[in-house]
């Protein structure tokens, strides 16, 4: 259409690379929210849990000038929120969507606050991308995908130990059947809360990395709200992949496009009012949820606190 | 059963409930119950809707706990505080109601919870699933998933489930009331084995000649009590009706539809007036698979049609039709003459069509609304219910009490969630909405599922009735004693197929036998 002219195979590759770069991070929380969503929990906070994961994240990565602890304490504060939302959710019975709220509003508010005090945290540590051998020199894919940092290669390795794990492993099974109809997976013998609660945690570890992963990984620092939604376009990536990990990830993939090409644009000598760029990736998120044909079916037990009974 | 158990007089009984009471607001579900069952023994539990059955199992089985009363397992005491529980100590249950996961296959919905290691592959859980099934004869395929089969597949699959486990004490919750008579016959056969392997079986059922059959010992229960325990062989089916109902009932079997002289009452004199319900050339698709498949029948005001049919050979698709909530591929369905093919559900009833659904859970009802609720869901933006946009409570109150005495729902207020109803009774709530309303089409799918011999009376009754005052009836069951007893005349589906419509006289059950299992005749199609 209006871009097509003077796209060269170089600038399309400059493209596909900072789409995959993007995606990245939202990548790890859809992935998290995935496992959440396919147990029957929704978890609205993500947004909340990446932010603070990413503080926390950059903060001990800056006073320990380790990387790797950076991604290790992001995980942990992940896990952490979480486990305070399923002491909520589930020993409590809470309405998911309000206690996702809350932490949206708390982390916020907490990070801001901690961020204002601390400050030395935009000059945490950072990973740089990799160059992976003679893939790196494939044309066109090199750039694009073998030029990436580990964070990104981890993501693949987790996807496909996502999508094996939800298929063919019997954790895998309870949690689907632990989602879909609690009360048939408590008559076959399985503790639906305890199940709950791990895909919980690992929910908070994998949103955790997402955190990091943006922080550590792509902007080596904090500032306030540099989420900006990222939570919540994982949150639509999940439901436009239809709880499939491969799939989410693709949704978090065009996502990211649709991110990059807001950065592309302007490069292209290509003239939009910039804040209707930023409103693209959003958009997308809009209309792919739009016009998604009725047939991918949320797990029925979503966002339902279950209680035994006839 | 040929012999009775024997086993040395000190070894304790398998399972022993004793004095177990349940509370539910309003109702003494259980009121001071005992329950033993020795090793080997098949023992038979039989009582009316709402007597409180399924509570007792349900606490046997951790999913509910007793006010009072306590539990035994080979004569140790014990609490059962989760099926969890309950499984680990080697008792498992057919619920009265699925409990599978619809978006699982078969394999996985067996394997759940008792998968033994961690990673599995699905290509050895089928084998081995597949396998299970036929050693006890229940023909599933264990890739399909469960959301797709029939009412009686899913049987299958819960008995399928339950046998998996392995267990000592085994429980069936009227496991037989969407299964045929074949499956019936290999489910006896198959706690026949059980209990010679020295298992505890109890077995729920309404169907008195399936007690007699197969049970060593009946107890019965009324009112959340114990009328007593006996031997199988002291007792004959009248005396086990009278104890449970407390009144003589008249029982129908197939023994006495069979009997080809016998004018049944049910059949007595009757005008029969013009068509009302027709269906001309109906075809249903669903992608590539025929549901229904060039459908011609009409049902005349005053007649009543039987459609017998294994079930998941078109019925539910023809249900649907009749709801409005499916359209046909092709063919016109009329309701007096009109074409209410491309109509929606309002439409169709307000052309006079009720439709008592064969899935109550799914369809019938909406289980965390009350019993007065789901009596108006369908009159509810009606006079005198709701007035300009405002619901009257009032009304609702009292329409639904006048109702629940009128079908004699058993629960403590209309204000009583449905969902805590029994089984039989969450049924008579689905009848007394469609037959309270201004009826010119019945069609009843399965009326009868899980109803006990009285209510099974009582709902023929008011079919007779609508029948009289000129509704045209279509019933759909597979159950050939119920066709039989009620229709003028019986059309056979199969595969989406009719293959046959036959006039009362000719229908007898050699005729009916063979066209069930698709086996026809050239002669009888042209017929
Ligand atoms: N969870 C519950 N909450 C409230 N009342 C309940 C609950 N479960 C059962 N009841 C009531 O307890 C009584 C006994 O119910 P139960 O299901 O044990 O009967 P049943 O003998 O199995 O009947 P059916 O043959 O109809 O299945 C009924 O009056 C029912 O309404
Ligand atoms: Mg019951």
């Amino acid at each position: 259409m209006m871009v097509g002219i003077s796209i060269t195979a170089g600038a399309a590759s400059d493209l596909f690379a900072s789409a995959a770069r993007l995606a990245t991070p939202i990548g790890f929380v859809a992935l998290g929210e995935t496992f959440g969503e396919a147990a029957g929990i929704i978890n609205i906070g993500l947004e909340g849990v990446m932010l603070a994961s990413a503080l926390a994240g950059a903060w001990a990565a800056a006073s320990s000038g380790s990387v790797l602890t950076g991604f290790a304490v992001a995980m942990l504060t992940g896990m952490a929120l979480l486990g305070v939302m399923a002491l909520l959710c589930i020993g409590l019975r809470a309405n998911q969507i309000v206690v996702g709220l809350g932490m949206n509003l708390v982390a916020l508010g907490a990070t801001t606050l901690v961020f204002k005090s601390v400050r030395t945290v935009a000059l945490a540590p950072g990973l740089d991308p990799l160059q992976l051998g003679f893939l790196a020199d494939i044309p066109f894919l090199g750039p694009a995908f073998f030029r990436q940092r580990l964070t990104f290669f981890v993501l693949l390795l987790l996807t496909a130990a996502a999508a094996f794990v939800l298929r063919r492993t019997a954790w895998g099974l309870r949690l689907r059947a632990v989602g879909e109809t609690p009360a048939a997976a408590d008559a076959a013998g399985v503790r639906v809360d305890a199940v709950r609660v791990q895909a919980m945690l690992v929910c908070g570890a994998l949103a955790g990395l997402g955190g990091a992963a943006l922080s550590i990984g792509e902007l080596r620092g904090f500032t306030e709200n540099m989420v900006a939604g990222k939570g919540f376009i994982a949150l639509a990536a999940v439901i436009f992949g239809r709880w499939k990990p491969w799939a989410v990830l693709a949704a978090c993939g065009v996502f990211g496009l649709a991110d990059a090409l807001q950065g592309q644009l302007p490069a292209w000598d290509i003239n939009f009012p910039p804040s209707v760029l930023r409103m693209l990736p959003y958009l997308i998120a809009l209309v792919a949820l739009a016009v998604q044909r009725g047939r991918a079916r949320p797990p029925a037990a979503l966002s339902i606190p279950y209680e035994r009974r006839r | 059963m040929t012999d009775s158990p024997v086993r040395p007089p000190t070894a304790p009984p398998l399972v022993e409930l004793r004095g177990i009471v349940k509370v539910f607001p309003g109702v003494r579900a259980n009121d001071g119950v005992d329950h033993t069952n020795a090793a080997g023994e098949v023992h038979g539990r039989l009582g009316e809707n709402g007597a409180g059955k399924t509570t007792l199992v349900s606490i046997l089985y951790g999913l509910e706990q007793p006010d009072e009363g306590t539990i035994a397992v080979n004569g140790t005491a014990v609490r059962i505080e989760s099926p969890r529980q309950a499984l680990s100590r080697g008792i498992a249950i057919v619920q009265q109601h699925f409990a599978l996961v619809p978006t699982l296959t078969v394999a996985e919905n067996v394997l759940l919870g008792q998968e033994g290691r961690p990673v599995f592959s699905a290509a050895r859980v089928e084998a081995a699933v597949g396998a299970l099934a036929e050693t006890y004869g229940l023909a599933l395929d264990p890739s399909a998933l469960v959301g797709e089969l029939s009412i009686g597949q899913r049987q299958r699959v819960e008995i399928l489930k339950c046998l998996y486990r392995e267990p000592q004490v085994v429980v069936f919750d009227e496991p037989t009331t969407v299964l045929i008579p074949e499956e019936i016959e290999r489910l006896f056969e198959t706690v026949r084995t059980l209990a010679s392997e020295g298992r505890a079986v109890v077995l729920i059922t309404h169907t008195l000649d399936e007690l007699m059959a197969v049970t060593d010992r009946i107890s019965v229960l009324r009112a959340g009590r114990s009328v007593g325990t006996f031997a199988t062989a002291e007792v004959d089916p009248p005396g086990l009706a009278r104890l449970m109902v407390g009144r003589e009932v008249k029982l129908r079997s197939a023994v006495v539809a069979r009997a080809e002289d016998v004018q049944l009452e049910e059949h007595a004199e009757h005008e029969v007036g013009d068509v009302v319900l027709d269906l001309a050339g109906v075809t249903v698709l669903d992608g590539s698979t025929v549901r229904l498949d060039r459908i011609e029948l009409t049902v005349r005001a005053g007649e009543v049609v039987g459609l017998a049919g294994v079930e998941g050979n078109g019925q539910r698709e023809l249900v649907q039709l009749m709801c409005g909530t499916r359209r046909p591929t092709s063919g016109t369905v009329r309701v007096g003459g009109v074409d209410l093919s491309a109509a929606g559900p309002l439409r169709w009833q307000a052309a006079g069509v009720r439709v008592v659904t064969e899935d109550r859970h799914a369809t019938g009802l909406v289980l965390d609304m009350s019993v007065g609720e789901n009596l108006v869901t369908d009159r509810i933006h009606h006079r005198p219910f709701s007035r300009r946009g405002l619901l009257s409570f009032g009304q609702l109150l009292q329409h639904g009490r006048r109702l629940m005495r009128e079908f004699r729902v058993k629960a403590p207020s209309p204000a009583t969630p449905a969902r805590s109803l029994s089984g039989g009774n969450q049924q008579r709530v689905v009848l007394a909405r469609e037959l309270s309303a201004d009826v010119r089409v019945l069609v009843a799918a399965q009326p009868t599922r899980g109803l006990d011999v009285g209510a099974i009376e009582e709902v023929t009754e008011r079919v007779v009735a609508a029948r009289d005052a000129g509704a045209a009836v279509l019933l759909i069951s597979s159950d050939l004693a119920e066709i039989l007893a009620l229709s003028d005349r019986v059309a056979v589906i199969h595969r989406g197929r009719l293959l046959a419509v036959l006039a009362q006289r000719e229908a007898t059950l050699e005729r009916l036998g063979p066209l069930l299992a698709g086996h026809v005749d050239v002669a009888e199609v042209a017929s």
